[in-house]
């Protein structure tokens, strides 16, 4: 039979809220060198205390790699592939947004709350077969400090 | 012939400003499941304010029906349009993370009160007995 259930934030009691904000911060890094494997890429930092809700990921229009081998991480230090792991865009000289819900994305990665101050990170996790030697890479993230 | 159209917050002359303060809001809930979702199942998630416009929704869900031929859907909505938002998504079926996506259902304006709600629009083949969704909505209180 069919139920009604209720999340925490649905019960009795919890009022409505107007005033929850949300947050953002943006990063970009050009890089003028081809990308090689282990490449860490501290595009962001967060606070701590910050709950991340979206994120948006803007690999250039030229790409990472003229062929099909990169392979890369968006998290941070102590999970480098907290947020997107295995991601395969940029290959072949192709520009990609990346977005919570792409391919490579980490299924119960939102809603993550940071208790210290942290940056995100792109991490190469396989080198590029021939890397785009330039390009800007921007990352934005949203995030909320309430609770 | 091809021409500039504008909407009524583009119209010259119509004395809109472009601002600097219109504020979003976010409200973020989980659920953790206990028994299978049946059919029908409706979880309410968050509380939307009365005069919030909704901007955009993102489900986060594992797998929650672990069959072979996988039946599950999930639809987002409020009360009295339950596939609002996200209508019938298959994404229980492998575990996943989607949108809004329900094409006119963004700038969603609550005149009153209300709750975002899943419901189960088919029932899982062989439903998770545990596992955490995860709602998150982004909405702004300006006009």
């Amino acid at each position: 039979m069919a139920s009604t259930f209720q999340s925490a934030k649905a019960k009795a009691g919890i009022p409505a809220r107007t005033g929850l904000g949300i947050c953002s911060v943006s990063g970009s890094y050009t890089f003028l060198a081809a990308l090689v494997d282990e490449d860490v890429i501290e595009m962001v930092k967060i606070p701590a205390g910050a709950t991340i809700l979206d994120w948006l990921l803007d690999i250039p229009a030229t790409g990472l790699d003229t062929g099909t081998a990169i392979v890369f991480d968006l998290g941070d230090g102590a999970s480098t592939g907290r947020f997107a792991t295995g991601c395969v865009q940029g290959r072949s000289s192709a520009g990609a947004l990346v977005r919570p819900g792409s391919t490579g994305s980490v299924v119960g990665a939102t809603q993550y709350q940071y208790t210290a101050e942290d940056t995100i990170d792109f991490h190469v996790t396989t080198a590029p077969t021939t890397g785009v030697a330039e390009g800007v890479l921007k990352l934005t993230v949203f995030y909320t400090m309430d609770l | 012939m091809a021409s500039t159209l504008y909407s009524s917050d583009c119209t010259d002359g119509n004395g809109v400003q472009p601002r600097a303060g219109l504020n979003l809001c976010t409200v973020s809930a989980t659920y953790a499941l206990a028994a299978a979702l049946e059919l029908d199942d409706l979880i309410h998630m968050v509380k939307i304010p009365a005069g919030a416009t909704l901007l955009d929704v993102i489900l986060d869900v594992p797998d929650l029906d672990s069959d072979g031929s996988p039946a599950l859907t999930l639809s987002v909505g409020y009360t009295g349009a339950l596939e609002a938002f996200i209508s019938q998504s298959t994404v229980g079926q492998a575990g996943g993370i989607v949108r809004l996506s329900v094409p006119g259902g963004s700038q969603k304006l609550f005149a009153a009160e209300d709750t975002l709600q899943i419901s189960a629009t088919a029932a899982p083949a062989t439903g998770a007995t545990e596992g955490t969704i995860k709602l998150t909505a982004i909405y702004t209180m300006d006009p």
